[in-house]
This record gives structure tokens, sequence and C-alpha cells, in this order.
């Protein structure tokens, strides 16, 4: 049974042990990447969408399956090619003959969990198709308004090296992620236990599939208390103040957007839940910022030089009375 | 003007105010320079310094951080010493008796100073806007002061600046605010006309030479004066020179300007009601006015008479009684003479050449004729040697005639020229005796003879310039009866023994008798008394001041040098009445000097005695800076306890200012009374903070608390588990809406983060021994 909101001590000590396991799981998944996994639980959790960029074979797919097992909700993946087409991804009308109407096919966006493998394969209109999905979580077909998952969540994965036949993501779509995270490869102790694993367990999995840790609705309740996290006026006023450096650094030719700023703020409310607080701090949106203005800002080449030059030049509130 | 400039706040944009205040500065220094003394230069180098660095600050579009000026409170520390500088600069003069300008030259100086440091602040809007007041203000101000033909100019430029400015600025907001595409085009021929007439018209129509108070005058409040009377006065202060001062208001006015009321006194203007008595008004008034037959006709034809609605000036017959207050009566004059210009100074009345050993011979008359250049201005002009005009000073004086009448007029030493009002007739001028003028009619009361002269320091003189004359020289004549009491020529030779002839030998004579011989201006001779001045030198050591004079004279004429008795009078600085900004001479400042002869037959005044100074020029800079390092030395002496006690208290404090300031601060926050426990949270937060940042390792800005603690323990510092936890009580208190925090609980763990986040604590941080 779901509370509606966290109101005692054992509510919230249960809150953070479902966590935990959560969390538990989804590093058996990944193994040795628990900032990439706290990330994209924050994301999660935030209602925003997640862009991963890596090399092929980190792990991208892997952890949206295990994620969508994880979450109990319904994955559904997405290969992008260039003949993909809009309606691959939403569905299509098709005329039954014997109730002489046409029906709609639902296509893989009406998933809990929508991995869209190499999103920068398919051509710009395909990849429009996904705007309406990942702000509003509906989409329109033939006229035709559908409403998608409450805990839609898009996990789209792009290759940085191969550019041959891509299709760079446009800066409307990429604003509309709240991440862009990079796996990268796991240290060598962690590739001994993945290849440990690979032997040992590997038939069992395949037998018996990673099962649910989320209870029917826990998502949704866990979004809705991340949307109740306080934030105090000053760390508003620094967030604004590091949007407003954003947008006057000369290396910046796109700053961070009213829509960038919402999706820094529900980010840094859903890391400061995933660390059990109810209010944010300073160190959650720093925490965040990284994978956030990555994404939603235009930066020429040294992006992590000029990210910390961002931060650096706007004091955290600290006593301001 | 650009299209950028008035679409986007681009680089111009950010020109335009740093322009402003630029041509702001300018006028200000324009103003300020005119004076010519060395010592405005010293405060034109700092300030050239500020703006070049404003400069640069604007070319580094603010990506350079300039590190000396990055603390706050250092800048706030800047604010206060530019504006306090200059004034303290005036109180040391004033102490020290150097000459000041007056308060208006040094506020502008300081408002200068803060100009241009404000510039280097000025990417923050505030600061911006201050900037802006100051700078238009300072533009105003200095111009109405300065008498630079370029000033107007400039103010002229500036305000077309301004203009430019505010118009694109109202523009801008106005394209911000408008919706409507036309309401969007550029206003250039609202800006050609506001910024080109104007700045036509004032460049055509400004007199240029005079100043823009000058121009003004009517139009603006003045105290009066223009004519510049004053070398360091600007228009309408310490200018009243014009004045003529009175008992009451109805003797008080300008000469030259109109009547101006500065008490609420009556003035000249109520004078007519004085006399006649106030206007009165009666209950009815029948009023008969002569009418020519024509005017009868008209009224008959038109059956009313015609009326007249236009304004004229009225003298009303009925009037109340008289009500005569004052008498005007006349003012005497309560001095002799009334000196206006710088003080001690000699002035000569009469020469003495010859001595018959107990009586001085006054000089005849001069028989050199007087060549007298008469200038436009009203100024005659004498000729003086060269090397005078090169080595000395140049000075003016205004003396003004009280109760001293007589053709003789009281004559300064190396006058170069000198203006009796109106006067333009040089020949009704001659010499009395040598040096001393003479008119051709007693100069009446309330006149005033503004001489220029030239102030020479003993010890600029040259060497050649002055040598022995020979013995039939009327100024080197002896007339002695020897007695027993001692030969005073023998003591002149004693006194300059081994010395070198010339200016060693006068100098010295001089200064040996002002210590030899102790003033005493009631002490008279005795009547048996054969050798006045070997009785003063040898028995009696005391004597009024002809008798240092005149044995001085004496001396140096036994030693070889010509030398002749002057008296005259002595303006004495502690005569100056501020009020009137004058030294009013009385009939007891006679006094007697000496005066030596040059082979170019020009003389230089000498004070033998004690109590008396002459005149010296204005010293430079570095012979101030001389002087006030050396007075400081004297004063530090003779308080020698007091200031080694103060220094070593200074010291300890020095040494132990954070050990002080720890614990005053944590005093404080123990004894505060405080409920809320987000406040002790908070208080304890700013301690801990400033400990760090008083021991050399404060908190950088971007960093949380949180990424503050991680890098001083990546850094190998052991945080205390006490701070660890203040830091979540910390976060919670600041960030949190409603913290649930228990005050008991919160004291404990604010004390315990206190005892933990102690000085030591700080000081073992690696930070400090990194930098070390």
């Amino acid at each position: 049974m779901v509370p509606d909101k966290l109101t005692t001590s054992a509510q919230v000590k249960q809150t953070q042990e479902t966590l935990l396991r959560l969390r538990v799981a989804l590093n058996r998944t990944l193994c040795g990447k628990e900032a990439v996994i706290e990330h994209v639980l924050t994301c999660l959790f935030a209602r925003g969408h997640l862009l991963i960029e890596d090399l092929p074979g980190l792990g991208k797919t892997t952890l949206a399956k295990g994620l969508a097992q994880a979450i109990g909700g319904i994955m559904a993946r997405v290969q992008c090619t260039p003949d993909l087409l809009p309606s691959d991804i939403t569905g299509f009308s098709i005329f039954n003959q014997q109730t002489r109407a046409f029906e709609f096919q639902r296509g893989p966006v009406f998933a809990d969990v929508l991995l869209i493998d190499e999103i920068n394969r398919a051509t710009p209109r395909t990849q429009s198709a996904l705007l309406e999905a990942m702000a509003e979580r509906q989409i329109t077909v033939d006229n035709q308004r559908y409403t998608l998952s409450d805990t839609f969540f898009v996990i789209a994965t792009q290759n940085p090296c191969e550019h041959h036949g891509t299709y760079p993501l446009p800066e409307a779509q990429l604003d509309r992620f709240g991440m862009r995270l990079e796996i990268g490869y796991a240290s060598k102790q962690h590739e001994v236990e993945i290849l440990q694993n690979d032997v040992i367990i590997d038939l069992a999995r395949r037998r018996e599939p990673l099962s649910a840790i989320l209870e029917p609705g826990m998502l949704l309740y866990f979004q809705e208390q991340v949307a109740r996290i306080q934030v105090v006026p000053c760390i508003q006023q620094y967030l604004v103040d590091l949007a407003h450096a954003t947008r006057q650094h000369p290396q910046v030719h796109l700053g961070l957007s009213p829509r960038g700023l919402l999706m820094w703020q529900r980010l840094a409310k859903a890391r400061a839940f995933l660390q059990g607080r109810h209010f944010v701090i300073p160190d959650d949106l720093l925490h965040v910022a990284q994978p956030v203005l990555s994404i939603h800002l235009g930066m020429e080449s040294n992006a992590d030089n000029i990210l910390v030059a961002i931060i650096q030049s706007v004091p955290v509130p600290i006593i301001d009375s | 003007m650009s299209t950028k400039l008035l679409s986007y706040p681009g680089a111009l944009w950010h020109l335009l105010p740093w322009l402003l205040t630029g041509f702001s500065w300018l006028i200000c220094e324009l103003t300020l320079q005119p004076l010519g003394s060395s010592w405005v230069s010293l405060w034109t180098v700092p300030a050239s310094l500020l703006l070049i660095c404003g400069i640069l600050r604007w070319a580094s579009h603010y990506s350079v951080p300039l590190r000396w000026c990055g603390s706050v409170r250092l800048q706030q520390a800047l604010y206060v010493l530019c504006l306090a500088a200059p004034l303290l600069y005036s109180a040391a003069g004033i102490k020290f008796g150097w000459p000041v300008a007056p308060l208006e030259r040094q506020l502008l100086r300081g408002l200068s100073l803060l100009l241009a440091v404000l510039l280097i602040r000025r990417q923050e809007q505030k600061r911006d806007r201050i900037l802006g007041m100051l700078s238009f203000f300072i533009a105003l101000f200095a111009s109405a002061l300065s008498k630079n033909p370029w000033s107007p100019i400039l103010l002229s430029l500036y305000l077309t600046l301004a203009l430019i400015w505010l118009i694109c600025k109202f523009w801008q907001y106005s394209c911000e605010m408008a919706t409507i595409q036309r309401a969007r085009r550029r206003p250039w021929g609202v800006l050609s006309a506001f910024i080109a007439l104007p700045l036509i018209t004032l460049i055509v129509l400004t007199d240029i030479g005079r100043t823009i108070a000058y121009q003004m005058q009517g139009f603006i409040h003045s105290s009066g004066g223009t004519s510049g009377g004053h070398e360091l006065a600007l228009d309408g202060v310490g200018d009243g020179a014009n004045s003529v001062s009175g008992k009451n208001a109805s003797s008080t006015g300008f000469a030259d300007e109109d009547i101006f009321m500065e008490s609420q006194e009556d003035s000249l203007y109520d004078v007519m009601s004085e006399i006649y008595g106030e206007p009165r008004t009666g209950k009815e008034i029948n009023k008969a006015i002569a009418l020519r037959p024509q005017d009868v006709a008209f009224i008959k034809n038109h059956g009313v008479a015609p009326k007249s609605e236009r304004a004229s000036r009225t003298f009303q017959l009925q009037r109340s009684t008289p009500t005569r207050r004052y008498q005007l009566k006349s003012q005497p004059a309560d001095a002799l003479l009334y000196v206006e210009g710088l003080t001690p100074l000699h002035i000569r009345l009469a020469t003495y050449a010859q001595f018959d050993g107990t009586q001085w011979q006054e000089e005849q008359p001069y028989y050199r004729s007087l060549s007298i250049q008469l200038k436009s201005d009203g100024w005659m002009m004498l000729s003086i040697p060269h090397w005078i005009q090169e080595l000395s000073q140049p000075v003016t004086h205004e003396i003004k005639i009280g109760q001293y009448v007589s053709q003789r007029l009281p004559t300064i030493n190396n006058l170069a020229g000198f203006r009796i009002g109106r006067v333009n007739q040089p020949n009704w001028f001659s010499w009395a005796q040598d040096g001393l003028l003479h008119m051709i009619r007693p100069l009446p009361s309330g006149n005033s003879i503004e001489q220029r002269t030239h102030l020479l320091r003993f010890s600029d003189l040259p060497v050649p310039q002055i040598s022995k004359a020979p013995e039939k020289d009327i100024y080197r004549r002896i007339e002695v009866c020897h007695h027993n009491h001692g030969d005073w020529r023998v003591l002149a030779r004693q006194w300059v023994t081994d010395l070198p002839e010339g200016w060693p030998q006068i100098n010295t004579v001089i200064e040996r008798l002002r210590s030899h011989a102790q003033l005493d201006p009631d002490f008279v001779l005795p009547d048996d008394c054969p050798d006045p001045i070997a009785h003063f030198l040898f028995q009696s050591h005391r004597g009024p001041d002809y008798l240092f004079a005149g044995s001085a004279v004496m001396m140096l004429r036994s030693l070889g040098y010509p030398a002749r008795l002057i008296s005259g009078f002595y303006a004495r600085p502690e005569d100056y009445d501020l009020r009137s900004d004058q030294t009013p001479i009385h009939a007891d400042d006679i006094h007697f000097w000496i005066e030596i002869r040059l082979p170019d037959f020009s003389w230089v005044t000498l004070e033998p005695t004690p109590g008396y100074y002459l005149l010296q020029p204005l010293p430079s800079f570095t012979e101030r800076l001389a002087m006030l390092s050396k007075q400081s030395m004297q004063w530090l002496l003779t308080h020698r306890w007091l200031n080694g006690t103060g220094l070593l208290l200074s010291l300890l404090i020095w040494y132990f200012r954070i050990e002080l300031r720890n614990l005053m601060a944590s005093r404080y926050w123990k004894w505060r009374v405080e409920s809320d426990p987000r406040r002790i949270v908070i208080a304890t937060l700013r301690l801990l903070l400033q400990r760090a940042q008083w021991v050399g390792c404060p908190k950088p800005a971007h960093l949380s608390l949180a990424c503050w603690f991680d890098e001083s323990a990546s850094a190998t510092l052991l945080i205390p588990r006490e701070l660890l936890v203040f830091r979540q009580l910390a976060e919670c208190a600041l960030y949190d809406s409603f913290p649930r925090i228990d005050i008991h609980q919160t004291r404990k763990l604010c004390e315990a983060a206190l005892v933990s986040g102690s000085l030591k604590f700080w000081r073992s941080h690696p930070a400090l021994h990194h930098n070390e």
C-alpha cells in the first residue's frame, strides 16, 4: 500500500529501504557504476528523460532493461535507423475489415520505459515525433490524442564516435531531456566481477528475470514526494544566478532555458529525496549540474572547464542575513 | 552612433558611461589644475592610475579580476579614503601652516578620486547609478567653478553624450514595452534635435575665458564676487574684496554688484521704507487723475474710462509714520591699515641710512626717477632685476588704507607692480625714498593699494649676489664713540670667524643676534648711555626691536656689508581676521627691521628681532614633506613615552589580533540572548567561517559547506565529528523552511562545534601550510 505522504519516521525508513533495494538491484545490473545509477534514479524521480551518450557495449541497453524491470513497468525498445518512421514509434491506425473501422495500433511509446537506441540515426522527422511525447506525455495521431503512462521515461542512447549516416539531435529535442550521461568503462576490478557474474549466474538469470522492486504505483508516489520537496528562496535565487551566468558566459552560445531551469530544480529535488532530505541544499544543485548543463547549454569545446568556471563565478548562498 | 548601439547593449553601450565618467573627470582636472601648485599633480597620479584600472577593467570585459580591489572592506576603506584624503591634507595644512585650497576644491578633489575608484567597480548596476549621478554632479560643479576655456566645450560634449545615453536607454526600454512595430522606429530625428542644437548653441554662445558662474549671474544664487580677488578663491567664495561691510544692513552691500543680503536683517531695499515709512492702504481712497480734453471726450463717447492692466512700478503715497530704527552713520576705520594676503608682512614707511651713534637719520628723497609701465588692467608695473623674477615667487597683497592717510604709501620690498583702484596716471607717483612710493596726494581712507611683489628665500640667493661695499658708501658708514663697554665690531668679527663671506656671515650675525638678546618693548636706555648698541649687546642684553635692528645694521656694516634700517608696519599672522580675510594693522604694529643692499641696488629684507618673522615663499611639495617629517619626529620625541607605550600596545594588539577578535566574537556569541535555534545556528556558522577567514583559509564563495569540508578532508584535514554534525544542522537551518530543531540540543551542538572548530583547528588547515 502506498501512503499519501511521508509523515512518520517509519514511512521514511520504509522509503529509504525501498530505494536501497532499487539501488542494489540496479548496481547488480550495471556493475561498478553507482554514480551513473544515482543520476538515472534522480532523472527518473524528477520525471525527466535521459540521454546516454557513450560507446557501444558499455551497458546502455542493459541499464534500461534493468531499470524497467526494477520499477515494474513495461519496457519497449526502438532501434533507430534512417528508415524508421514516426508511426513506428507512436503507432498507427489500420482498417479492420470486420468492424469496418480504423483501429489504432499502439506503438512502443506507450511503454513505461522507452529505450531509443542510437537516436541520432533516426531522421529528424522521426526524432520530432518524440517531442510531444517527452514534453507532454501524450501523442497525437490522426487528430486523436493519446495519453501516455504517468511514469513515461525515455532513455535514449547515441554513439558519439560514428557520425556517418547520423542526424544530430536538434536543440529543441535536447532541451527536452533532463540529463546527458556517460557510462564509461568499468574499472578492472568491476570488469572481473562482470566476467564472473556472466559465468556463474548467467543461466539462472536467464531463467528467472529480475523481479520488480517497486510496487505498482510506487514510482508515481515517489515522483509526487519529490514534487513536495522544499526549495527555499535563496536556493532558487542561486539557481537563477547560475542560469544567468550561463547566459553571460562568452563561450556559451546557448544559455540555460527556463525549461532547463525548471528541470534543474526538479532534479535537485529528486536528489534531495534520494538523500533522504525534505529540502534542497546547494549541493543537490551542484551534484546534478554537470549532466544537466551539458545537455541544456550550447557550448564550444572544453565544456567541463566552462561549467566549472560558471559554477565558480556564482557564490553559494550561505549566510545572507 | 551606430545602429548597433541602439539595437542592443553591446560594447559601445558599455563604453558610453565610461566616456561620461572620463569627461566629468577631465572637467574636474581642468578646474583644479590652473592653480599650478605642485601638490595638485600628487592627486592626479593616483586618480589617473585608478582611471586606467577602470579602463582595463572595462576592456577586459570584467574577466580579469583585480585582486587588490576584490575585498569589500578594502573597497569601502578606499571610498572613505578618497573622500577624506584631501580633507585630511587640508587639516594637516592648517595644523602645520601650509597653504590649503578652499573647501570646495578639496571636495571636488575627493569626489574625483571617488569617481575613479567607482569606475573600477562599475559592473554592478547599483554602482552604475551612483557613478552616473556622481559624474553629473562633478561635471556641473566643476564647470561652474572652472575658468578654463575647454570646460564649457567638455561640458557640452558631456551633456550631449549623456543625452544620447538617456535617449538610447529610454528607447531600448520603449522597444521592450512596445508591441507595435511602428513604435520601434529609431528616434533619429529626436536624437539629432536634442543633441546637435544644444551643443552648437552652447559652444557658440559660451563666452570662452569666463566662468559659467559669471555667465549665469542673475540666474543662479551666488555670493556675488566675480573678479577673483583672492588667488585661491573661485567665483562667489572668498571673493569678498568688492564688498563694503558695515554695522547694519543699511550700509552693507557690494560695490560693483547688486545688493546682496545674507542675513535676516534689513537690506538696502528696505532703506526706502525705513526713511519714508511702510506703505499703508486706507479703507477708501479716492483717486484723482488729471485727464486731457480728448480723454474726457473718449470717456463720454464710450461711457467707460480705458483700463490699464499692465504691471508697473508703484510708489504708494499713503504711508505709515516712518520708523527710523537706524541712523545712517559713517563707519570709521578701526585700524591704520588692512592687509589682505599672506602674512607676516613687512611694510616700509621710512628708511634710515645714517647713524650718528645715538640717532638714525632718515634717508633723503630718492633721486632716481620712477619708471612705470601702465597696463590695460590698471596695474602699474615697475622694473625689477631678472634674477629676482627667476628665483622668487610672485605674490599679491592688497593694503586697504584705514586711519593712515599720507602721501607716502606703505610699500612692500621687491615691488614689481601696484594698482590703486582706477588710478591710471603714472606721473602721480614717485620715490619718497629708495623703495618707498610717494603719491601726489594723500590716499583717502577706504582705498586699496594692490601690490605685486616677489618673495625671496634667503637660502636661494646666489652667492655672488652679495658683496662688501666700499667704506665711503653711505650704507657702510659707522659713527661710534669708543667707550669701555666693549667693541661690537670685535664681537661681530668673532661671530663670523672662519665663515666665508657673504650670506653665511650675514645669516650668522642675524641668527646670533636673535638668540643673543631678549625682546623687551618696555626697555628704556639710560640717559647717560654713550653707545646704545654697545649697551644693548654687552650690558642689558634686552631691548625693543629698534635696538636689535640698529645693532644688526651696525654689525653688518662693520663687516663690510651695506645695510640700512627700516621702519614700518609688521602685519602679524595672529591678528588675521577670518571673517574679513584681512589682517588689521594698528599703531602698536610699528616695527624696525633691516635691509641688505645687493650690487644691483635691490634690497633684501632681514629680521634680526626675535619673535618677528619674514614672509617666506610657499614651500614646495618636497619641502613640505620634509617639514612634516621633521615636525612629526619632534612630536614623537616629545611624547616618546606615550608613543612608545602606544606602539608597544599596538604591536601586541596586532600580533594577537586574531585571538582578540576571536575572543570578542566568542564572548558576544555566548552572551547574546537568542531564543530562535535557527539564529543560533547561523551565528555559530558565521563565527566558524570568520575564524577560518581570520587564520587565512576562508571558505571560497563558490563552494557549499559540504564541498568545503570535503575538499578540506581530501587535503588531509581531519574534520571532527562535531563539525560534520553541525554542517547538517546548518544546512537544515539555512535551507529548510520549517526546521524542527530543539533549542537546547542546538545550543549544545553549536557549542561543541565551536570547541572543535577553534582557531587551532583552522590553523592546522593544509591550505595554510601549502601556501607557506
